[in-house]
């Protein structure tokens, strides 16, 4: 039976118990419609004070959010749903605890594949490891 | 929890009424058996003892009556044989007086009329030895006796008549020599009848006499008899009583054990022959924990330190498991009684019984429930496992909407399903090595609940629990925020907040309901202490009952009590030994990510025009209704046990 051994597949109890679900109180509809995967966050300077009444979750996004970070990035790296990350980023963002940039391409040489293009592959082959 | 769905509150309660019936059924038959004994005595004795004092009675009446009849007897005789010596007196002095001598024959004719006018009629006469006494006596009755009497008294008027003659005419008269003869005749012959007379009454005395005899004989041997058969009777029901209580002790199943204040085995009931195969002479004087399985032997020795300490009288319950000689173990309950202060036992009274059968019950239906909820436990694994994955690469909203639901549901299929496995009451828990962040413990619970969006958890400090009692506290915790939200106002909050203390480290769960009553709280609060076996009162209120299982389990205290506003809190204490620092679980946050080469152009600033707005009333971004608390002293507080995080 999976799941009925000790740590089975390298699931730690945490994933296996803990449910996504009630990291947005169940909401998966994000504030913003525009809150695309390459959308890049970034956590307002200066904001320290006003961390410590966020959730967990905020929290870890508003930490790995200093330096810019694309919501594909941010699920990838804290394990959140790209669904459940999508919700929150929109959150902190109309709480004004982060910003969002809509990242361009500014590559020059035409012959080269976009950087955007690139990265989305990248988190793309991120998120399914 | 607090109440029954109806179905199972029927259901339950038939099967109590069935229970219950059954029970005053058994009721009636079993304490009736040393009763019936002493009915049974009562009524035998109730008939032999008014025999007995009728006997007595009679045979008092009857001697008092022969003694007075004797006494009239020994007269009636007396009085007959006097009448001969009063008729020759009479003669002699009438025979004095007509030869000139100084006589009274008016005297004597007296005493010759009297004896036989009172023998005939009845009255009284003088006690021949009683000086002046006057005796009654009662007129003759035989018919034999009243004709010589009569004869006697005919005699006794001749004779007077002829003295009276004689003395008229002296010895002048020309009859004298003929009235002399006469006289002489007539008081030999008055002594003849007299005689005939005395013998008569002597024989119908005696018949009457030796009739009382054989009566007095025949009376004082029906009660020799009658006591005889009482003090048989009385034997015997004795013995009887004796036997049943022998074979009470003997043949039952149940084993009676006299504990002396040392603990030794001062008395043991012969039945323990049966029950563990050891004679009742080899156990006194040895040590009752001796038999008891080490494993129960501090179950067992707190339970007698409880009755020993309690006042006389005092009862205990408690199961243990007692080693056969064939060193198989016998699962057995037992009631401890303290009856140190009778004089008869001075001791412990242990009624021990048998319980194997119903163990052995109970473990296969255990093991049942176990295998089935084990099947079940994996097949909902399995659709969480897949729920995650479709989980994954979700990015429409409405279709991950959905899928919450369905983890939502399978996340509480998942914690039925292991808290059946806890009350299989089959210890095979999964083994989860690492220690768990005791947030995700407490996310886990919340997760694990129907309304989980009512719950805040707010300042659960930054430490970990033991690996292996994550599910239960975590299933624990469950229970009590379900109860929470079950029982308060779908608009208000339930918060789970946690603190440290001494011996470890207290989770706090608080509605704002409409509370329990005393009574309910008390009940809950010793299901919640003792949980017991699972039946059928368990299945009403399963959620204090599991919780209680899977408290015990880990030595976890579970209390509630009401609060000062309304509502109830629940305090779930887990020990020290079960928390950890968060030390050796790094926190959640990432290292510094690598920077990303792109050129950010703001697309939203940050919403300042709306600063108290919350995307969802049940968003767990804020604290909600309650201020929060300072920060900062909470964070110096818990320097050491960890960072408290919302």
């Amino acid at each position: 039976m999976s799941g009925g051994g000790a740590d089975e597949g390298g699931r730690t109890w945490s994933r296996h118990y803990r449910r996504p679900y009630t990291v947005t109180g169940g909401r998966t509809r994000p504030a913003h419609d525009d809150l695309e995967l390459e959308t890049l966050v970034q956590t307002v300077t200066g904001i320290d004070e006003q961390l410590a009444g966020l959730g967990r979750e905020q929290r870890s996004i508003a930490a790995l959010c200093r330096e810019a970070a694309s919501v594909a990035e941010i699920s990838g790296r804290l394990d959140l749903l790209v669904g459940v990350t999508r919700v929150i980023v929109g959150d902190m963002a109309l709480q004004g605890v982060v910003v969002l940039y809509r990242p361009q391409a500014t590559v020059a040489d035409a012959d080269l594949p976009p950087v955007e293009l690139l990265e989305r592959v990248l988190h793309g082959l991120k998120n399914i490891s | 929890m607090r109440s029954s769905p109806p179905a199972e509150a029927g259901a339950a309660s038939a099967t109590q009424r069935t229970a219950a019936g059954g029970r005053s059924g058994i009721g009636r038959l079993v304490p009736r058996l040393p009763i019936l004994g002493d009915l049974r005595l009562g009524r035998r004795l109730g008939w032999v003892i008014p025999v007995l004092i009728v006997l007595v009675a009679a045979i008092v009446g009857y001697n008092a009556r022969a003694i007075d009849q004797q006494r009239g007897s020994a007269l009636i005789v007396n009085t007959a044989a006097r009448q001969r010596a009063f008729v020759e007196r009479y003669t002699t002095d009438v025979l004095l007086v007509v030869d000139g001598f100084q006589a009274d024959p008016e005297e004597s004719a007296e005493d010759v009329r009297e004896p036989v006018d009172v023998l005939l009629d009845g009255g009284s006469v003088r006690a021949p030895q009683g000086g002046g006494q006057r005796v009654e006596i009662p007129p003759a009755s035989d018919r034999r006796v009243r004709l010589k009497l009569e004869q006697d008294r005919r005699l006794i008027d001749e004779l007077i008549r002829t003295g009276d003659r004689l003395m008229d005419g002296g010895r002048r008269d020309p009859q004298y020599e003929a009235n002399v003869t006469r006289l002489r005749v007539l008081s030999a012959q008055l002594s003849s009848v007299s005689n005939d007379a005395a013998r008569e009454v002597t024989q119908v005395t005696e018949a009457s006499l030796s009739r009382l005899v054989r009566i007095e004989i025949a009376l004082g041997l029906l009660g020799v008899l009658a006591a005889l058969a009482l003090g048989l009777l009385l034997r015997r029901a004795g013995a009887e009583q004796a036997a049943q209580f022998r074979s009470l002790v003997n043949n039952s199943s149940d084993l009676i054990t006299v504990l002396a204040p040392d603990g030794t085995i001062a008395y043991q009931s012969p039945s323990v022959q049966r029950l563990l195969g050891r004679r009742p002479a080899d156990l006194v004087g040895t040590a009752l924990g001796d038999l008891v399985h080490p494993d129960d032997r501090r179950d067992v020795s707190v339970s007698l330190t409880e009755v020993v300490e309690a006042a006389s009288g005092a009862t205990a319950n408690f199961g243990c498991r007692l080693q056969h000689s064939d060193g198989s173990w016998r699962h057995v309950e037992s009631i401890c009684t303290n009856l140190a202060d009778d004089p008869r036992v001075h001791g412990l009274v242990l009624n021990i019984r048998d319980v194997t059968e119903q163990a052995a019950l109970r473990r296969s239906i255990g093991d049942l429930l176990h295998n089935l909820a084990r099947r079940s436990q994996g097949l909902v694994d399995r659709q969480l496992e897949l729920i995650d994955e479709l989980e994954r690469h979700e990015v429409d909203p409405d279709r991950l909407q959905e899928l919450f639901r369905m983890d939502h549901l399978a996340t509480r299929m998942r914690r039925n399903v292991e808290n059946l496995i806890v009350l299989s009451g089959v210890d095979q828990r999964r083994r989860w090595s690492e220690s768990v962040p005791l947030r995700d413990v407490v996310e886990a619970a919340v997760a694990e609940v129907e309304e989980y969006s009512r719950v805040q958890v707010v300042g659960i400090h930054d430490l970990t629990l033991a690996g292996q009692a994550a599910s239960d506290v975590a299933h624990l915790l469950a229970e009590l925020v379900e109860n929470a939200t079950s029982f308060s106002s779908p608009t208000t909050m339930v918060e789970v907040s946690g603190s440290p203390t001494g011996n470890g480290y207290v989770l706090e769960i608080e509605d704002h309901g409409i509370g329990m009553s005393d009574a309910e709280l008390a009940e809950a609060n010793r299901r919640l202490a003792a949980p017991l076996a699972a039946d059928v009162a368990v299945s009403r209120m399963m959620g204090f009952h599991v919780v209680g299982r899977l408290a015990a389990r880990h030595g976890i205290r579970v209390q509630l009590r009401p609060c000062w506003f309304g509502g109830v809190a629940a305090l779930v204490l887990l020990p020290a030994v079960l928390v950890g620092s968060a030390g050796e679980h790094p926190a959640m946050a990432p290292p510094v990510p690598a920077g990303v080469m792109v050129s950010p152009e703001p697309l939203l600033l940050a919403n300042t025009t709306q600063p108290g707005w919350q995307p969802r009333a049940h968003l767990p971004l804020r604290r909600h209704g309650a201020p929060a608390p300072n920060r900062d002293g909470d964070t110096d507080a818990a320097a050491e046990a960890g960072e408290p995080v919302e």
